[in-house]
Parts: C-alpha cells; sequence; structure tokens
C-alpha cells in the first residue's frame, strides 16, 4: 500500500476479489425469507475461507479516506485537521469498542462524511468565483445533496446493524472467525 | 450553424475578435468542467467501491448471524432470539 495509485483504492487484489465474489455468490443463494440452515453454513464457510478479508478491506479504507481528505484541504495543517476531526467522528461513534464489521461500517460512515466535506469545500469555495458556470454550479449542488444522503444512510446502516447483532442469536467475529451461539 | 455578415469595418474585425475570445472562454470553462469531473468521478470510484465491500461484508455476516432479508429490509429470523 505504498503509492496512491487507482488500483489500491479497490479491492484488486485478486485473492481479495475472489473472496468478495465468493462471498456476493453465496449471500445470492441466501437471499431469501426462508433460509435453511445450510444455506447459512455455506456463508459461515465462505466466510472463514478468507479470514484477512475484513483487515484488508480496512486497509483501503484507509487509503481512500486519505485520498478524499487530500481533496479536503490542499494544506497540510488542514488536512490535518481534517483527519484530527475524522478520527474524532470514529471515536465519537464507538470505533474503539466496537467489533471489526462496525469498524468497517464506521469507516464507510467517516469516508462518507470526508467526501461530503470535500464537496461542500469544492462547492463553497468554487462558487464565489466568476468563472463557475451555471452547469457547474448545478452539477455541485447535485454532489451536495447526493454525497450528503450517502452519508446519511451510512449512519443509519451503523444503527441498523447494530440494532440487529445486538439481538442476533449467533455472533459471528469475523477479525477472529469465532462464532459464539447466543443462548 | 448561422452565419451574419458583420461588414469588414474596423468594428466588425472588434466584434469577430471579442467572438472569438468569448468562445476561447466558453471552451475553457468546458475542460475545466470535464477536467474536475473526471478527477471526482475516480475518487467517488474508490468511495462507492469500499462502501459496496463493508456492504457484502456485512450482508454475509447478518445471514451467518441469524438474520435474513424480508422485503429488502433486515430482520432477526423469527423464533430464533
Amino acid at each position: 500500500m505504498g503509492n496512491d495509485n487507482r488500483n489500491e483504492l479497490s479491492a484488486d487484489t485478486p485473492q481479495m476479489k475472489s473472496a468478495i465474489d465468493n462471498l456476493r455468490k453465496v449471500i445470492g443463494n441466501a437471499d431469501s425469507d426462508k433460509l435453511t440452515e445450510q444455506q447459512r453454513s455455506e456463508v459461515q464457510q465462505a466466510l472463514n475461507q478468507y479470514p484477512e478479508l475484513a483487515s484488508q478491506m480496512a486497509d483501503v479504507g484507509r487509503l481512500v479516506r486519505r485520498r478524499v481528505l487530500k481533496r479536503l484541504h490542499t494544506g497540510e495543517s488542514g488536512r490535518l485537521a481534517a483527519e484530527h476531526l475524522a478520527k474524532q467522528i470514529a471515536t465519537d461513534l464507538g470505533y474503539e469498542s466496537a467489533s471489526q464489521l462496525e469498524r468497517l461500517l464506521i469507516d464507510n460512515v467517516v469516508l462518507q462524511w470526508a467526501r461530503w466535506q470535500a464537496t461542500e469545500w469544492h462547492y463553497q469555495t468554487g462558487i464565489y468565483e466568476e468563472s463557475v458556470t451555471l452547469s457547474l454550479a448545478e452539477h455541485w449542488e447535485r454532489r451536495l445533496s447526493l454525497t450528503h444522503a450517502r452519508y446519511l444512510k451510512a449512519i443509519e446502516t451503523l444503527a441498523r446493524v447494530r440494532w440487529l447483532l445486538s439481538r442476533a442469536p449467533v455472533q459471528i467475529n469475523i477479525a477472529h472467525q469465532q462464532i459464539v451461539k447466543n443462548g | 450553424m448561422i452565419s451574419a455578415y458583420l461588414g469588414n469595418d474596423e468594428a466588425a474585425f472588434t466584434f469577430a475578435a471579442f467572438d472569438r475570445m468569448m468562445s476561447d472562454l466558453r471552451q475553457a470553462d468546458r475542460k475545466q468542467a470535464q477536467a474536475e469531473r473526471s478527477e471526482w468521478f475516480e475518487l467517488d470510484r474508490g468511495v462507492d467501491d469500499f462502501g459496496d465491500l463493508v456492504q457484502v461484508l456485512t450482508a454475509a455476516v447478518l445471514l451467518a448471524s441469524g438474520c435474513h432479508r424480508h422485503k429488502r429490509s433486515w430482520r432477526v429470523q423469527r423464533g430464533q432470539r
């Protein structure tokens, strides 16, 4: 994860891509109201096959976040302040005590927040420049609405997943591949 | 394309130069907008890809944990609590 090129911003490593494709497949098979034990077991097996997936995804998230924060502020001090704020948001969402999956969801919230802020900053600074055309301003307004909606959605997903997992009969620890049956 | 004859006096040449300048400015605007969009597009793709990965893993963990999807919303399996 050294230089910032396009390939590092997504799941382009062959193992990771294969693990994600496999997960997509078993999720597709298991995506029904009547979920059988065998289907559930297949999903668990698919999760077990690639234990490094969650930590590699966290790496990808950090890398993308750094890129977005660079767009948020061009100066070093501004970038550091934004990075600090991003960490603060993660802490406020309970990052330290969160499970591996929750951490990824928090990473996603922070990433969506950073993109929204970068868009807002870009829009606010650009809109006062005389060279901004109406179509460009409209484009940024649409982006602003979209990125804000994605940020809210990410928060909602985190809350929903926390609620569901607190009531789920089985606890899956994707960091250490432990399965704990509740009750 | 609409052509308009503006004469061949000094005013006409000034107008033509002004017209060319405006056209160049519009083209520069378009190029700037295009460059901005492609730069953000690449970054957007990174953010969206990450969100997509998290979504896949979340769905897998929820299913493995005993949840299921009903009409696109997640629920805890009935009678499992």
